[in-house]
C-alpha cells in the first residue's frame, strides 16, 4: 500500500470515529491523501462538481420530493390505511406493507437510497402510529431499499454489465429471486418482532364494507406507483424523469384532489426534502474525490491480491470474496468501488470457473447490502435522515435485518442456481 | 462583533434557503418539460437536462452550508459519547474548527479551479462552465462562514441547536 | 521504470475497445523506442474521471494521460467541432489524411495554451444509427424515429436537419431507455454497440458512417516537461506508430464486430447514397463554420472532396 493510500485511510477513520460529520471526514481525508501523494488540491474542488454532475442521482431528489409531498397531501395516509385495512389482522402486517412497497417500489427505482428515501418518508411516521418503535422502521425502511438494486431497473447492474462486459438483461433477471427472497426474509422478521411485542394483534379482519370505503378512498394515491411504473415500463420516461412526474402527479393530487396540500406550505416542504437531499448527495459528491485517489492509488487491488493469495479453495476464496465486498461496500461508494475492482474481479471469477452473470449478482447483491450496513450506507444515511434518528440508533435495530441479508448472500454465492435459474430460462 | 457574525450567518442561511426553493422549482421543473416535450412537442428540447444538472450541483452544495450551520449532517456519535460532557463541549469545538478547515481548503481549491478552467462551455447549451464551477468557491465561503460563526457562538446558543443527525 | 505514465480512458479495457488498444498500442511503442524506461499505468473505466476531467486532469497535471473523444475537447477547443461534422469524411483514408496532416496538426496545437501536448488522433470508428424502427437507407428513414444523442450542439443540429427527433439523454439511462421504448435508438461506433450490448435490445443497424469518431492521443505537458529530451522525443516517434497500429487492429475489428452483430440477431444495411445525407446537412457546415474558424474549414474541405 502507497504512503497516500495510508493517510487516506488512516485520516478517514480517525475523522470518522472521531465524530466529524461522515461529509467532512471523507473532505478531509481526501486532503490529507492528495497532500500525501503530492496531487494538487485543486481536485478537490473538481471532484465534488463532477460528483454532482451525474443525471441519475436527480432521481434522488425527486423521490424526496414525491414522498414528501405525497406525506403532507394526504396521499400517503391514504395509501397506508388501505394497506393497514388489508392486512389489520396478520401479526406484523404493517411493516410487511412496508417491506412490500419497497419491493413494489423496487421495480421503479434503480437506487437504494431512492427505495428508502420514498418508503421510509411514508412508512416511518405511519408505523410508528401504530405502535412499532421508529427506531425498529427507520431499520426496515433501511433495509428494504437495496431491494430496490436488486429487483430491475437496477443501476449498478447496468454499471457491471459495461464493467464485466455481460447481458444487462441476464443481470436484471439474476438479482429478481433474491430480492425477493430479503423481502420474504424481512417480513418474517416482522412477524416475530410484532409478535414479540404485541403489535398489532387481536385486530379483527375488515369487513368488505370497510375494504370498499378504504380503496374509494385512496383511488388517487394507490395511482401514484401505477403512473410510475406503467410509465417506465410502457417506454414514456426514464427512472430518473419517473421521480419528477411523481413529484408532479403528487402536487396535483394534493393540491386540487384531496386539497390537503396548501401553496403556502410548498416552500417549507421543499427546503425540507433538499435538507434531506443533501445529507446524502453531499457525501456523494464528496465521496468523489475520496474515490478519485482511491482509484490513482489502486488500493482495492492491492487488498483483492493480497486476499487472494492467501489459499486456494475456491469456498474459502468466495467466502474472503464476501467479506471484502461487504467490507469495501461499508466504507465507500458501491458504483466507484465497482468500476475500479472490476478488472480484479473478474479475473477472480475466472479462475474460480464462477458463470460470469452469477459473480455479476454476488457483486451486485453485496454492494447492495452495503447500502445499508453501518457505518457507511446511503440506505442508511436516508434511514437516519427520514427518521431524524441518528445513524447508530438505526443500526441497533438493524442486526436481524442484516442477518437475514446475508443469509440469502451466503445462499446465492454457494448455490448459483437461485440466480441463474431465471436468465437461463429467460435470457 | 459576536452578535453581529450570528445574524449575518442567521440570515445568509435565510436567503440560501428561499435561492434553494426557487433553483429546485425549476431543476423539478425542468426534469418534467423534458418527458413533456418529448411527448407533447414530440422534439427533447435540448437544455433541459443540462439545466437541471446545473442547479442540482448548486442546491446540493448551499444546502450543505446551511446544514453546516445547524449541524445537520450525518455523523458517527459513538465515540463523542463516551466524553464526559466538559470534556465534549470542546471535543465539539474542535469538530467545527475541522469542519471550517475543510471549508476553507474547499474555498480555495474551488477557486483555482474556477481561475483554471476559464474559457469552457458546456456539452449541450454551451453555457461558459464558470457559472458552474463558480459553485465550488461560494459554497466553500459560505460553509466557512457558518462554520466560523459556530466555533465563535457562546455554547448557550449551541446548546439550544439539535447535536446530531437533526433535520430542521 | 523512470517515467511512469497514468492514463484514463472511460470506456473498457477489452480486447476490441479502440481507447484501450489506442493504450495498449502507446505503451508498447514506447517500450519499444526505449525498453524499460516507461511504464505506463492503465486507468479504464473512468476510473480517473469523465472526460472533461480528464482534459482538466492533464492541463493541471494530475493526470498524464487520457484517450479523449473529440467531441469532448471541443467543449474546450471550439475548432475540434471540424472533426464531428456530419458526412464529412466519405471513408478512413479520407479521416486519416485530414487528422495526420495541416489540419490535425493545427488544432493539437491549439491545446499547447492548455497545458496539453496532442500526439495524434486514434480511430475511434466511425459512427451509425442503430434503432427498433426501421432501418436507415435514406433521409427520410431518419425522420420521426426518437434518437438519443451526445449532448453536444453539432449533434443535436444534425439529427435536427436530417428531420429526426434529437434526444439527449444521459448515457448511463440510455441502455434501459431503449429495452423499455422510451427511445427508439441511438448512434454510435460499432465497438460500443458490442462492449454494451446493444443487439440485445435493439433491432436495426444501419452503416450511415455519419460521423467519423476521432480519438485524442493526448499528454500533460506538464508530465512531457518532466521528461528528458531524449525520452521526449521517444514519445513522439512512438504515437504515430501506436496511431497506424491502432487503426490497423480497429479496422480488422470491425469488420469481425458487424459479423458477430449479424449472428447476434441484428439487421445490417449499407447506405447507398451518402451524398443524400450529406446535402441535408449542408446547413449545419455554415452554422458552425464561423465558430471553427473559415480558413481551417475550408482547408479540411478541400481535403476531402
Ligand atoms: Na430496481
Ligand atoms: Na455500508
Amino acid at each position: 500500500m502507497s504512503t497516500a493510500a495510508a493517510v487516506l485511510l488512516i485520516a478517514f477513520a480517525v475523522c470518522l470515529f472521531g465524530g466529524v460529520p461522515i461529509v467532512f471526514s471523507l473532505g478531509l481525508a481526501a486532503i490529507a491523501g492528495l497532500l500525501a501523494a503530492d496531487f494538487d488540491l485543486i481536485v478537490l474542488a473538481q471532484r465534488v462538481i463532477s460528483g454532482t454532475q451525474v443525471f441519475t442521482l436527480l432521481a434522488i431528489p425527486g423521490f424526496v420530493i414525491a414522498g414528501d409531498l405525497m406525506m403532507h397531501g394526504g396521499l400517503s395516509r391514504r395509501l397506508v390505511r388501505m394497506c393497514q385495512v388489508l392486512v389489520q389482522h396478520v401479526t406484523g402486517g404493517l411493516g410487511m406493507v412496508t417491506v412490500l412497497s419497497a419491493t413494489f417500489f423496487a421495480a421503479i427505482s434503480g437506487s437504494a437510497p431512492a427505495t428508502t428515501a420514498a418508503i421510509g418518508g411514508i412508512m416511518v411516521p405511519e408505523m410508528e402510529r401504530h405502535g412499532w418503535s421508529r427506531r425498529f422502521a427507520a431499520a426496515l425502511a433501511t433495509a428494504s431499499g437495496p431491494i430496490g438494486q436488486m429487483i430491475p431497473p437496477s443501476i449498478p447492474m447496468v454499471i457491471w454489465g459495461v464493467v464485466a462486459e455481460q447481458s444487462i438483461t441476464k443481470l436484471f433477471l439474476s438479482g429478481i429471486v433474491p430480492g425477493l427472497l430479503i423481502a420474504a426474509g424481512l417480513m418474517g422478521v416482522c412477524y416475530v418482532a410484532a409478535r414479540r411485542q404485541g403489535i398489532g394483534a387481536a385486530t379483527r379482519r375488515a369487513t368488505r364494507a370497510e375494504l370498499w370505503t378504504a380503496l374509494a378512498d385512496g383511488k388517487w394515491a394507490l395511482a401514484a406507483p401505477l403512473v410510475i411504473l406503467g410509465g417506465i415500463y410502457g417506454g414514456i420516461f426514464t427512472p430518473t424523469e419517473a421521480s419528477a412526474v411523481g413529484v408532479a402527479y403528487a402536487l396535483v393530487i394534493g393540491l386540487f384532489v384531496y386539497r390537503e396540500l396548501k401553496f403556502r406550505d410548498l416552500p417549507a416542504i421543499l427546503l425540507q426534502s433538499m435538507r434531506t437531499t443533501t445529507i446524502v448527495c453531499s457525501i456523494i459528491a464528496v465521496a468523489s474525490a475520496f474515490g478519485w485517489l482511491v482509484a490513482i492509488e489502486q488500493l482495492p487491488t492491492t487488498i483483492a491480491e493480497a486476499i487472494l493469495s492467501v489459499s486456494s479453495n475456491p469456498i474459502i476464496i468466495l467466502m474472503m470474496l464476501n467479506v471484502l465486498l461487504l467490507f469495501i461496500g461499508a466504507i465507500m461508494d458501491n458504483v466507484a468501488a465497482m468500476i475500479i475492482l472490476g478488472g480484479v474481479l473478474t479475473s477472480i471469477g475466472a479462475s474460480l470457473g464462477l458463470d460470469p452473470i452469477h459473480l455479476g449478482a454476488i457483486v451486485v447483491i453485496n454492494f447492495a447490502i452495503g447500502m445499508a450496513t453501518p457505518p457507511f450506507g446511503y440506505s442508511l444515511f436516508v434511514g437516519a435522515a427520514v427518521s431524524k434518528l441518528s445513524v447508530e440508533e438505526v443500526s441497533k435495530a438493524l442486526w436481524p435485518m442484516l442477518l437475514v441479508k446475508i443469509a440469502v448472500l451466503a445462499l446465492i454465492t454457494y448455490v448459483p442456481w437461485v440466480v441463474l435459474a431465471l436468465p437461463r430460462l429467460l435470457g | 462583533m459576536q452578535a453581529l457574525l450570528q445574524t449575518m450567518s442567521r440570515g445568509l442561511a435565510r436567503v440560501t434557503g428561499w435561492v434553494i426553493i426557487a433553483m429546485t422549482t425549476v431543476m423539478m421543473a425542468s426534469l418534467i418539460l423534458q418527458v413533456f416535450s418529448r411527448y407533447v412537442i414530440g422534439q427533447g428540447f435540448t437544455w433541459t437536462e443540462e439545466l437541471a444538472l446545473f442547479l442540482f450541483t448548486w442546491v446540493v452544495l448551499l444546502a450543505a452550508t446551511t446544514a453546516i450551520r445547524d449541524d445537520g449532517h450525518v455523523r458517527l456519535q459513538l465515540v463523542v459519547d463516551l466524553l464526559p460532557a466538559a470534556l465534549r463541549r470542546l471535543w465539539m469545538r474542535v469538530l467545527t474548527l475541522a469542519v471550517l478547515a475543510f471549508c476553507v481548503v474547499f474555498a480555495s481549491s474551488g477557486a483555482d479551479y474556477l481561475t483554471q478552467t476559464m474559457g469552457q462551455v458546456s456539452a449541450a447549451v454551451q453555457y461558459p462552465i464558470e457559472a458552474l464551477h463558480l459553485a465550488a468557491p461560494v459554497t466553500g465561503i459560505l460553509g466557512a462562514f457558518h462554520a466560523l460563526a459556530r466555533l465563535l457562538a457562546p455554547q448557550s446558543a449551541i446548546d439550544g441547536q439539535p447535536q446530531t443527525g437533526g433535520m430542521v | 521504470a523512470d517515467v511512469t505514465l497514468k492514463l484514463g480512458w472511460t470506456t473498457s479495457d477489452g480486447a476490441t475497445d479502440p481507447y484501450a488498444i489506442a493504450a495498449r498500442e502507446f505503451a508498447a511503442a514506447l517500450d519499444a523506442e526505449m525498453p524499460g524506461v516507461f511504464e505506463v499505468k492503465y486507468f479504464p473505466n473512468r476510473q480517473l474521471g469523465d472526460e472533461k476531467e480528464m482534459i482538466e486532469g492533464m492541463s493541471f497535471g494530475t493526470i498524464d494521460g487520457g484517450i479523449i473523444t473529440n467531441a469532448v475537447i471541443a467543449n474546450v477547443e471550439p475548432s475540434f467541432q471540424l472533426l464531428d461534422m456530419p458526412f464529412l469524411f466519405g471513408n478512413e483514408e479520407q479521416a486519416h489524411k485530414v487528422l495526420d496532416g495541416e489540419v490535425g496538426q493545427e488544432l493539437m496545437g491549439k491545446l499547447k495554451t492548455r497545458g496539453i501536448i496532442g500526439l495524434g488522433f486514434a480511430e475511434g470508428g466511425f459512427r451509425h444509427m442503430i434503432n427498433n424502427t426501421r432501418p436507415v437507407a435514406t433521409p427520410d428513414d431518419v425522420g420521426g424515429v426518437k434518437y438519443r444523442v451526445m449532448q453536444n450542439p453539432v449533434f443535436l443540429e444534425m439529427f435536427g436537419s436530417l428531420g429526426g427527433n434529437p434526444v439527449p439523454m444521459a448515457w448511463g439511462e440510455t441502455y434501459t431507455a431503449v429495452q423499455q421504448g422510451t427511445i427508439d435508438g441511438l448512434e454510435i461506433p460499432v465497438a460500443v454497440i458490442q462492449a454494451n450490448k446493444f443487439a440485445e435490445v435493439t433491432k436495426y443497424l444501419s452503416l450511415t458512417r455519419h460521423t467519423y469518431s476521432a480519438l485524442g492521443v493526448m499528454l500533460s505537458k506538464k508530465s512531457f516537461d518532466k521528461m528528458t529530451a531524449d525520452q521526449q522525443q521517444a514519445v513522439l516517434r512512438a504515437a504515430p506508430k501506436a496511431i497506424a497500429a491502432q487503426r490497423a487492429a480497429v479496422a480488422e475489428n470491425t469488420t469481425k464486430i458487424i459479423d458477430e452483430l449479424k449472428a447476434a440477431g441484428m439487421t445490417v444495411n449499407e447506405v447507398e447514397n451518402p451524398a443524400a445525407f450529406r446535402a441535408k446537412v449542408a446547413g449545419v457546415y455554415d452554422r458552425f463554420k464561423p465558430r471553427i474558424g473559415a480558413a481551417l474549414f475550408d482547408k479540411a474541405l478541400a481535403q476531402v472532396d
